[in-house]
C-alpha cells in the first residue's frame, strides 16, 4: 500500500514510500525524525505544525504526505545557517517572543512565509497573517515585535 | 599616564545580573525546533498508547471486556483497574482511582487504556474494548447537587458537598442591620480549561530492576511522584520523573492525566509507551478552571468608606476533589478584595456535580472572586456617586492594614499600582466616546502556598572548571524560572550568568520541590532556597580564598568569577583557579544545598483566621474598550496593567507574564467557555472554543511597580497569577462604563452584552 514520493526536505532531496493516509506532519516527525515540527490539535486550528511547502506557510496536519511529491518542504529544522540563526530566531530570542516555546516553531516559519512575500508588513498585516498559529503565553505582543526587527534586518536596515 | 592612574585607582565592578533581561537559558534551543517536548521522546520499541474514556457523565461499570482489543494484531497491552492496586487517591481527598472500578462519575474518567504498535491500531482497538454500563441519574449543576434529593457522586459523601470554607472577622450583619447603603449581587463565572499549545504528553518506561521511569511534560514532577507512588504503591527510589521541555502548563499539568495508564502500559507490554492526549481530550478531560456562583453583599458609609463584606461561594467541583479544596481556600481568603474591611464573613462550599474536574488555573479560585467583587465596587461606586479610582483608594489596603485572615499587610505597594495605572493612562482627562469605556480592576493574590507551609530547596555544584551546576525541583514551563533562578544564583554567588546551568528537573537528581511551578512561588520561594544555596558556596570559596591569597575573609569580594581584596581593583585570581585547585589533587567539590520555607501557620478552620499567606500580591488593571451596541462585540483597545513585583529579577519575563496573562484574562472575559449539556462538552475545538488570537489583541501596557518584599530575594516576588486576575472585572466594568448596563455572568459574549442592552431602561 506504500507509495514512494520524491521531493525535497530543507533543501535535500530524498524518495522514500509513504502511506497514503499519513499526513506531511505525521511524515516530517515520525519518518524523518524532525521533531521541530510540531502537534497541538491536529485539526489544523492552532498553527503549531506549520512548515514552508514551496515558500508558503500551510498547517502540516492537513496536508497529506503523498500530496508533497515533487515539492520542497521547510521545517524549523532549515532555517539555521549551521550555528548562525536566521534572523526571525534571533528576534524570537532578543525579544523574548519565546516562552513555553512549543508554538514557536510554527510561529517562525509563518512569519518567514510573510516576510518572504511582503518584506515590509504593517503590524496589522502582521497580526493577520499570524492569527492561525495560536500561543497561549505571550499575548503575541513579542512575538509581532520579534517579527517588526526581523523584517527590518532582512531588508538590511538593521538600526534596532 | 590616564592608564596608570586607572590601573592603581580602578574600580572593582559590580555584579549586575539580577534585574538585567538576559537571554533566556533556553531561548535558542526553542528557536531552533532542538528543545525536546514529551512527545519528541523516541525510545527503541516504543508503543503509543490510547486511554477510554467514560462514555456516561454517571453510570455503573457492570463489566469491562478486553478480550478483542487484546487480540488486535499490534496491540502489545491493554489495562483496566485490575491492573492497578486496588486504592483510592488523591490530592486533597482519596476519592479517586486511576481507572474507574466501580462507576464512572464524569466524561473524563479513564475506563482503560491501550498500547500498539501504531497509534491508529490503538485507537483501533479502543473500539473493540466492550463495557457493559448500567446509566445512572446524573447531577449537572452544583445548586440542585445540594438538594436532599439529588444523585450522589461519591457514595461516601452523600449531601455531594466535599469541603466549607469559612473566614470570620467581625460581623457583618450587625453594620447591614444598621447600614442604609447595602447591596447585593450575585454572579456567575464558567467553565475554561488552560489550553496549553502542547497536550499532555509522558513516555514511561519499566524495566526489570523494577524501575520506572517516567519523562512527563509536568509542572510538578515531585508531586506526581508522591501520588503516582501511592497509586502503583512503588518507593521513591524506584521511581523517576525525568520533566522534559513543557509546553504550556498555567495549573493544567499537574494532574495525573495520562501518566499511571502509561505506567501500568509500560509494565504489562515491557515496552516503552508514550501517550499524548489529543486537543478533544484536552477539552473534555483536563482539569478546568471551577464555574462559581457568587454572591456579594456589601455595605457602604455616605463617604464611601466599605464597611462590611459577606460573601457566598458556590464551587462547582465536578467529580472529584483534585485540586479543589485549595481553590476554595484561596478564593475565601481574596474574596473581599483588596480593601480595609473590618467586618468580613465568607462562606464557601465545594459541590460534587459530574461535571468535568476543576482543577487549578492561572488564579486559583481568585479570578472568579475579583470579577466578581470588583463588579461590584463599581456597582456601588456608581451607586454613591463617587469616582471608583477614589472609591478604591479611599478603600485600599496599605500597610499596617490586617486582611480579613487576620494577617497583617507589610512591604507592600498596592497603593502605587492604582496610582501607576492612573498616571500612566491618563484616562481621567481622556475624552470618552459614545460607546467607548474604560473600566478598572484590582486584585490581591499570593506568592507561595497559601494556607499550608510552602517550602523549596536547592543545590550548587561548582564544576572544577569554575562554572556551576544549579540543580532545583521546579520546571520551567515557559515562565522563564531556569533563566530567573540562574541570575539569583550568579547574582549571589559573584559569578557570570552565563556561567549557569540549570536543568528541568529529574527526581533521582534534582532537590525535592513537592509544589513545582505554581502559586506564584517559584521567584520567591525557590528564589530564596537558591540564593542561600549560592550564598553557602560562596562561603566555601571565601574560605578556600583566604586560605590561598592569606587574606582576612571579610575583606574578600567575588565579582563576575573574580577574586578581589576590597579597595584593590586588580583581582588576587579566579574563581576558576580556586576551584581547579581544590579539586586537582584534593578531590574537593564544592556541593551545597540551600532551604527555605514559610511560616505555614494553620487556617482556624471555623474563623479562617491565621497567618496563612507566605506573601500578598497586589496588581491593578484598567481596560479601554469599544462595543457595538448593534452586535454587543466589544473591541479591547487597551490594558494597562500594573503589578507590584517587588523587583524585577528579569523585567522582560515580567512584561510576558503580563502581556500573557492578559491574553488569557481576555477570554475569561469575553470569549472562552467551555459549552456543556447534560455533561458533554460540545465545543472540544479550538475553532469551537475561542482563545484571543494575534487580531484580537489590544495593545498592552505593562507598568512594573518595584516595593520591595521584606522575604523575596533581593525584595523580588512572585507575578504570574496575579497578571490574569483582574482582567475580567475591569472588562466588565469598562463595558458598564460604555453602554450603562450591567452583567453579571462571564463571559460578555455579544450574546450576553445584547441582551442586556435590550434589558436597559432607556436613558
Amino acid at each position: 500500500m506504500a507509495n514512494k514520493i520524491s521531493f525535497k526536505i530543507n533543501g535535500e532531496a530524498i524518495s522514500m514510500d509513504v502511506q497514503p493516509h499519513w499526513t506531511l506532519l505525521r511524515l516530517i516527525r515520525e519518518a524523518l525524525g524532525l521533531t521541530g515540527t510540531k502537534e497541538g490539535c491536529g485539526e489544523g486550528e492552532c498553527g503549531s505544525c506549520t512548515v514552508l511547502l514551496n515558500g508558503k506557510p500551510i498547517n502540516s496536519c492537513l496536508v497529506l504526505a503523498m500530496d508533497v511529491d515533487g515539492g520542497a518542504v521547510t521545517t524549523i529544522e532549515g532555517l539555521a545557517d549551521g550555528e548562525k540563526l536566521h534572523p526571525l530566531q534571533t528576534a524570537f530570542v532578543e525579544k523574548g517572543a519565546i516562552q513555553c516555546g512549543f508554538c514557536t516553531p510554527g510561529m517562525i516559519l509563518a512569519a518567514k512565509g510573510l516576510l518572504d512575500r511582503q518584506p515590509s508588513p504593517s503590524e496589522e498585516e502582521i497580526r493577520l497573517e499570524m492569527a492561525g498559529n495560536l500561543c497561549r503565553c505571550t499575548g503575541y505582543a513579542k512575538i509581532i515585535e520579534a517579527i517588526q526587527t526581523a523584517a527590518q534586518q532582512l531588508k538590511g536596515g538593521a538600526d534596532d | 599616564m590616564i592608564e596608570l592612574r586607572k590601573k592603581i585607582k580602578g574600580h572593582i565592578p559590580k555584579q549586575k545580573i539580577l534585574g538585567k533581561s538576559v537571554q533566556k537559558i533556553d531561548a535558542r534551543e526553542k528557536a531552533t525546533g532542538e528543545a525536546k517536548f514529551g512527545g519528541d521522546i523516541y525510545l527503541p520499541g516504543m508503543l503509543f498508547g490510547k486511554i477510554l474514556r467514560s462514555r456516561f457523565s454517571h453510570a455503573k461499570i457492570l463489566n469491562i471486556d478486553i478480550s478483542k482489543a487484546e487480540k488486535l494484531p499490534g496491540v502489545k497491552a491493554v489495562v483496566t483497574w485490575k491492573d492497578a492496586p486496588d486504592i483510592q487517591i488523591g490530592l486533597y481527598t482519596d476519592d479517586w482511582r486511576f481507572f474507574a472500578k466501580d462507576k464512572v462519575r464524569y466524561r473524563g474518567d479513564v475506563v482503560a487504556a491501550v498500547a500498539a504498535t501504531d497509534l491508529d491500531i490503538a485507537s483501533e482497538a479502543l473500539e473493540l474494548i466492550q463495557v457493559d454500563w448500567e446509566e445512572l441519574p446524573a447531577v449537572f449543576d452544583p445548586l440542585e447537587a445540594m438538594q436532599p434529593e439529588a444523585p450522589i457522586v461519591h457514595e461516601e459523601v452523600p449531601d455531594n458537598i466535599a469541603n466549607r470554607r469559612k473566614i470570620r472577622k467581625g460581623n457583618p450583619d450587625k453594620v447591614f442591620a444598621s447600614s442604609s447603603l447595602v447591596f447585593e449581587d450575585t454572579f456567575k463565572t464558567q467553565m475554561v480549561e488552560h489550553c496549553s499549545i502542547e497536550t499532555h504528553v509522558a513516555v514511561a518506561q519499566f524495566d526489570h530492576s523494577d524501575k520506572l521511569t517516567i519523562w512527563s511534560s509536568t509542572q510538578a514532577p515531585f508531586n506526581n511522584r508522591l501520588i503516582l507512588g501511592r497509586g502503583l504503591q512503588m518507593p521513591m527510589n524506584k521511581l523517576r520523573i525525568i520533566t522534559t521541555n513543557v509546553g504550556g502548563a498555567f495549573g493544567g499539568k499537574q494532574d495525573l492525566m495520562v501518566e499511571p495508564s502509561c505506567a501500568l502500559l509500560a509494565k504489562k507490554a515491557g515496552r516503552p509507551v508514550r501517550i499524548a492526549t489529543d486537543r478533544e481530550e484536552e477539552f473534555i478531560a483536563s482539569t478546568v478552571r471551577h464555574p462559581y456562583i457568587l454572591t456579594y453583599k456589601t455595605a457602604v458609609d455616605q463617604q464611601g468608606k466599605i464597611l462590611a463584606r459577606k460573601i457566598n461561594i458556590v464551587q462547582d467541583l465536578g467529580a472529584y476533589n483534585d485540586l479543589g479544596e485549595g481553590v476554595l481556600r484561596y478564593a475565601a481568603i481574596m474574596a473581599s478584595g483588596p480593601y480595609n474591611i473590618d467586618h468580613v464573613w465568607v462562606d464557601g462550599v465545594a459541590v460534587y456535580t459530574n461535571q468535568q474536574v476543576g482543577g487549578v488555573m492561572r488564579g486559583v479560585g481568585v479570578n472568579q472572586t475579583t470579577f466578581a467583587g470588583e463588579s461590584q465596587i463599581d456597582m456601588i461606586a456608581k451607586e454613591i456617586k463617587m469616582d471608583p479610582f477614589e472609591f478604591r483608594l479611599k478603600n485600599a489596603y496599605k500597610n499596617g492594614d490586617i486582611t480579613a485572615n487576620g494577617q497583617q499587610l507589610k512591604g507592600i505597594g498596592f497603593r502605587e499600582t492604582l496610582k501607576a495605572v492612573a498616571e500612566q493612562s491618563d484616562y481621567k482627562s481622556r475624552r470618552k466616546r459614545k460607546n467607548h469605556g474604560f473600566g478598572l480592576a484590582c486584585t490581591i493574590y499570593t506568592s507561595g502556598a497559601g494556607g499550608r507551609r510552602d517550602y523549596s530547596s536547592a543545590v550548587v555544584r561548582m564544576n572544577e572548571d569554575g562554572t556551576v551546576a544549579l540543580m532545583v525541583g521546579v520546571p520551567d514551563v515557559g515562565q522563564g524560572c531556569r533563566t530567573t533562578l540562574s541570575q539569583i544564583c550568579a547574582q549571589e554567588l559573584g559569578v557570570n550568568y552565563e556561567d549557569v546551568w540549570v536543568d528541568q528537573p529529574d527526581t533521582d537528581h534534582s532537590p525535592v520541590d513537592l509544589f513545582g511551578a505554581n502559586a506564584s512561588r517559584v521567584t520567591y520561594i525557590t528564589g530564596n532556597a537558591v540564593k542561600s544555596a549560592a550564598a553557602e558556596a560562596k562561603k566555601l570559596l571565601l574560605e578556600a580564598a583566604s586560605n590561598k591569597w592569606e587574606a582576612a575573609i571579610q575583606d574578600l569580594l567575588i565579582v563576575n568569577n573574580q577574586i578581589y581584596v576590597k579597595g584593590v581593583s586588580k583581582p588576587l585570581g579566579s574563581i576558576k583557579e580556586l576551584v581547579t585547585e581544590m579539586h586537582r589533587p584534593l578531590g574537593q567539590t564544592i556541593v551545597t544545598s540551600g532551604t527555605y520555607h514559610t511560616p505555614g501557620e494553620p487556617m482556624d478552620e471555623e474563623t479562617g483566621q491565621g497567618n496563612v499567606i507566605p506573601i500578598y500580591t497586589f496588581a491593578t488593571q484598567l481596560a479601554e474598550l469599544e462595543v457595538d451596541p448593534e452586535t454587543g462585540k466589544v473591541n479591547v483597545l487597551n490594558i494597562w496593567s500594573a503589578n507590584d513585583v517587588g523587583k524585577a529579577v528579569n523585567p522582560i519575563n515580567v512584561e510576558g507574564q503580563v502581556e500573557g496573562g492578559i491574553q488569557m484574562g481576555l477570554g475569561f472575559a469575553l470569549s472562552e467557555e467551555i459549552v456543556r449539556e447534560q455533561g458533554c462538552t460540545l465545543n472540544a475545538s479550538f475553532s469551537d472554543y475561542k482563545m484571543f488570537t494575534s487580531i484580537d489583541m489590544p495593545r498592552i501596557i505593562p507598568i512594573i511597580v518595584e516595593m520591595p518584599e521584606p522575604l523575596g530575594p533581593y525584595g523580588a516576588r512572585g507575578v504570574a497569577e496575579s497578571t490574569a486576575i483582574p482582567t475580567a472585572g475591569a472588562i466588565a466594568n469598562a463595558v458598564a462604563n460604555a453602554l450603562g448596563i450591567r452583567v453579571k455572568e462571564l463571559p460578555l459574549s455579544p450574546e450576553r452584552v445584547l441582551a442586556a442592552l435590550k434589558k436597559k431602561p432607556e436613558m
